[in-house]
């Protein structure tokens, strides 16, 4: 080693820390407007006599009064909870049974299935749902031919049931996730304990594993509920042509066919809120304030997976049968209904094809206008959504920022909000807030609308990401003279880049694929796929829909693909 | 190069306290070293001086400059600090080469090309590092890693460096080495130097003064030799090198001359100082006490015991032997058969504390645990 010299000291300028100030302060506003400011309008406008457009409103109960006086909101509400009972159950048994199969047991093609199950999170919802009606519909492909076989079919698609089973499609991949999350943290010597012990397999499944997963399910559950009551277009498509109302229908229908009771439907709309709110503070405190923080820890402890025996091959084709019948099957018949003249078990599809209804969409002003659209506010806003996410995220995270800890809860809100309800709030806003009124036509605030609800996703992404990176990383940037906001640029996330990239990656395919906030806000010139698509299936033309829906699949797939080959991105949810 | 004056330093987490009162200086020029069990507060303490933690109460002065004083507010950022720190993890950048690590705090101090270019050459090659300047982080071995972040640290001319376990992460043997070059360096160099350890071999061959800390206060202040030969609590003198701790009862005290009657075997022990309360601890370290034959019936200045369990440790013999019940550590260059001994204990290396400082020995600390 050389005799060192003394360093001679270099100081620094001191600019830049009141910067930090503005940014953290800019970044906390920015998210509280915009996740708080559609809620403030809708729970008012409960509360005022007449439209928030005109002046002298007087603050009342009436609204609440005329809600609870009208039969059709308790018949809805009725049918919410049944649907949600519905939904709930067999989302959980069949997610839950999925997960510890594919992760505790030996079953055959577990990688296959792996990836299957969780496929229909990336299918766009309305189209899936039009398969499903080409499928199982009364005069669907296989309720045809069970009816044709065994006399009857013994289900049907336009009854609360039917909407029930629908759902699966979104509910089980969902519960899958979530409990294999929670199996992968759990120690599988435990597991082994009982075997050594000289339990059969599926016994300790049942008596071990299961009571052990029990805070997963009711997570699970509650969740499973919360999609119940939101969700707008299923119950729109197969409850609306039967008269079966649910609250999100009531809320639409309410709206769109007598503009007079906005108050009402506002009244609705905040009690739908208190609820869901209700419901992800009891999710939030089952799942335990600490899981929500908790990456996954890199503990590669070898998994010892309990022999199926002779139910292997069993299990497997059940499972097969399942995918078969829930996910392939509907996909096939979405596509199908695109590239046929009619799509109906009376005609052999192979002598009607056809390219009409792809030629329609491009040919068609409206149709095509609602691609460009999607796609515009999909890159735009996914860019946009990633930015100030990631800002938010260092501030809540990486800063010294007074009202940091506010930020996460605040973030991850909008797994509260149901679409319907952030729609009608930032219609009232665009209303209200003259400078901003101009948006209110635009393909932007539409894009504003679909960012507020799906922030939770993004955010989770790039929270996981950045609470994986040492924090003695920044610290080492802060102590070698670089302001908060240089570390950011320059250290925190240039090592987060991956994570953004999925970020982006998850708000397109989000934005590309959301449709509930926009029925309020679209007319012509600003349409956007789901939208679209919900109004021509209203119209009765199910090929264009089906045309979309492919369109859709297509470019979410797409956007995974360069995601994937470009960034290195992984989809995790 | 500045002082650092702490005083009267606190932080609580959360209703937590994890230091309480704080107060020293490290001098100009100086190695100082914080040591002390996991936990105890020494990275709270050494972060708080870097400005990366935010204290509840105290005064952190750096020379003339005043860089927290919870009573009036003043908390300069860590930017502004110009305190060099050496993380446990190094916390070297991924993203960059070990070239723009070391040029990072230069540039954000607006310094021209080639003078960055010339003053990351003298500071790496400081560190013996000149050849890997464009290596990335992944291609460096754990010591390499540790010096980048040592010229990282200082490159700009920091006023202090402060050194959060350093040596830590590296494996037994290199950090032997690391330990002489790091004293060399720091000597070389000559900055006010804060160092963090756990490990009393570190403390004891790197600094020049000690500072033990014990769950979140100070326990001693002084030079190596002193803390090592006086520690002036229990948890001292089991922390820094192995004691023998016997519980006794104090039968005759005078200013320097103590007589001393063991628990169990019932034999006294004479100490040359006053004894602190009649319920005492009698300190003994195990260089300090000798084995005799015992046969030779020399029985004024001595101990009878059982000796039970030799274990060879390269340089000498470790005895267990048991007095009554009380079991004492001994250390001998000769060999011993188990059996009957006596034992003299020298008398300079005895030292008495009141029982009641019992409660917080460092008899069972554990290996700090590293995310
Ligand atoms: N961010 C934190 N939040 C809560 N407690 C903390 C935090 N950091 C440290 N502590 C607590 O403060 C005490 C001192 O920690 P630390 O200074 O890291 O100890 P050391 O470096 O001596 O091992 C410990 O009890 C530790 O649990
Ligand atoms: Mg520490």
């Amino acid at each position: 080693m050389m005799a060192a010299p003394v360093l001679a000291r270099l100081t620094r300028n001191d600019k830049g820390a009141p910067l930090d100030r503005l940014i953290q302060w800019g970044t906390w506003l920015l998210v509280i407007v915009l996740i708080f400011g559609p809620v403030v309008p809708v729970v008012y406008a409960g509360f005022v006599d007449r439209p928030l457009y005109e002046s002298g409103g007087i603050l009342t109960l009436d609204n609440f009064a005329e809600l609870g006086a009208d039969p059709a909101f308790w018949s809805a509400l009725r049918n919410t909870v049944l649907f949600a009972l519905m939904a709930t159950v067999p989302g959980v048994v069949i997610g839950a049974s999925l997960a510890v199969l594919i992760a505790r047991t030996d079953l055959p093609m577990r990688r296959f299935f792996s990836i299957v199950f969780v496929a229909p999170l990336l299918f766009p919802g309305l189209g899936v749902t039009l398969g499903w009606v080409t499928m199982y519909s009364p005069s669907g492909f296989v309720s045809t031919w069970v009816a044709e076989n065994f006399g009857s079919t013994p289900w049907n698609l336009y009854s609360l049931p039917g909407m029930a089973i629908v759902t699966l499609e979104k509910t089980v991949p969902l519960v899958y996730l979530m409990v294999r999350a929670r199996l992968s943290s759990m120690d599988t010597s435990i597991e082994s304990a009982a075997l050594t012990a000289g339990a059969a397999p599926l016994r300790v499944l049942r008596t071990i594993t299961l009571p052990m997963l029990r805070p997963a399910l009711l997570t699970a559950a509650i969740l499973i509920v919360m999609v119940a009551f939101e969700t707008l277009g299923l119950p729109l498509i197969l409850g609306a042509p039967v008269d079966i109302d649910t609250l999100s229908t009531y809320l639409y229908r309410t709206w769109t066919t007598d503009p007079t009771r906005q108050g009402t439907v506002s009244a609705a709309a905040s009690g739908l809120l208190l609820l869901v709110t209700f419901l992800l503070w009891l999710r939030t405190r089952v799942e335990g304030d600490g899981s929500r923080y908790t990456t996954a820890s890199g503990k590669p402890s070898a998994v010892r997976r309990l022999g199926l025996g002779r139910w292997r091959w069993s299990l497997a084709l059940l499972i097969s049968g399942y995918v078969i019948a829930a996910i392939v099957l509907p996909v096939v018949g979405l596509v199908m209904t695109s590239v046929t003249q009619i799509f109906t078990p009376a005609v052999s599809p192979w002598e009607v094809l056809t390219s009409r209804h792809f030629e329609t969409v491009f040919n068609n002003d409206a149709l095509l206008r609602s691609i460009t659209n999607s796609l515009l506010i999909g890159v735009v806003g996914s860019i946009l959504a990633t930015a100030v996410l990631a800002v938010a995220a260092l501030v809540a995270h990486r800063s010294r920022f007074r009202l940091r800890s506010t930020l996460p809860s605040i973030l991850f809100y909008p797994r509260a909000l149901p679409g319907i309800v952030v729609g009608v709030g930032i219609f009232w806003t665009f209303v209200l807030v003259t400078p901003l009124e101009p948006l209110r036509t635009t393909v932007w605030g539409i894009m504003i609308a679909f960012i507020v609800r799906n922030t939770a996703i993004g955010y989770a992404a790039i929270q996981s990401s950045l609470l994986a990176i040492s924090t003695e990383l920044d610290a080492a940037a802060r102590t070698s003279g670089a302001t908060w906001f240089r570390t950011c640029r320059s250290i925190v996330i240039p090592l987060l880049r991956p994570a953004l990239a999925g970020c982006v990656i998850l708000m397109f395919v989000s934005i590309l694929n959301d449709y509930e906030p926009a029925v309020f806000l679209v007319t012509t010139g600003n349409e956007v796929l789901g939208v679209t698509m919900l109004k021509q299936w209203s119209a009765g033309f199910a090929g264009p829909v089906a045309a979309l829906g492919v369109i859709q699949i297509i470019i979410t797939a797409l956007a995974v693909a360069i995601g994937r080959i470009a960034w290195g991105v992984k989809l995790r949810a | 190069m500045p002082e650092i004056n702490v005083s009267a330093l606190g932080l609580d987490y959360a209703g937590k306290t994890a230091i309480d009162d704080i107060t020293f200086t490290a001098r100009e020029g100086e190695f100082l070293t914080l040591l002390g069990p996991s936990g105890c507060g020494k990275t709270t303490t050494l972060m708080s001086i870097a400005g990366l933690a935010q204290p509840s109460r105290g005064v952190i002065t750096c020379g003339e400059d005043v860089l927290f004083d919870s009573t009036r507010s003043i908390d300069r950022p860590p930017e502004r600090r110009n305190c060099g720190v050496v993380f446990q993890s190094y916390a070297i950048w991924p993203h960059m080469s070990v070239a723009d690590n070391v040029a990072y705090p230069l540039r954000l101090r607006k310094v021209g090309k080639a003078e960055i270019a010339r003053r990351v050459g003298e500071v790496l090659e400081m560190v013996d590092l000149a050849a890997l300047a464009e290596r990335y982080p992944h291609q460096l071995s754990g010591g390499q890693q540790q010096r980048v972040a040592l010229a990282r640290a200082i490159t700009y001319g920091p006023g202090v460096l402060l050194l959060d376990e350093p040596l830590s992460n590296l494996d037994a043997k290199l950090r032997e080495q690391a330990r002489t070059w790091l004293k060399e360096f720091q000597s070389s160099v000559g900055l006010t130097t804060v160092f963090v350890t756990h490990d009393q071999d570190e403390a004891l061959a790197l600094s020049d003064r000690i500072i033990v800390m014990n769950d979140g206060h100070i326990e001693q202040v002084g030079a190596p030799e002193e803390i090592y030969s006086r520690p002036n609590s229990p948890f001292v003198a089991s922390f820094l090198g192995s004691a023998n701790l016997l519980a006794g009862t104090v039968i005759e005290s005078g200013r320097d001359s103590t007589r001393v009657r063991l628990d169990g075997s019932g034999q006294t022990v004479a100490v040359r100082e006053p004894g602190p309360d009649r319920e005492v601890l009698v300190m003994v370290r195990p260089e300090d006490v000798e084995i005799i034959d015992d046969t030779t019936g020399d029985e004024s200045a001595s101990l009878q015991g059982n000796l039970t369990t030799r274990m060879f440790v390269g340089s000498s013999f470790r005895y267990v032997v048991d007095c009554g019940g009380q079991q004492l550590s001994v250390s001998s260059r000769e060999r011993w058969e188990p059996g009957p001994v006596r034992l003299r204990f020298r008398i300079e290396g005895v030292r008495l504390f009141p029982r009641s400082a019992a409660d917080q020995l460092a008899t069972d600390i554990e290996e700090p645990v590293h995310a």
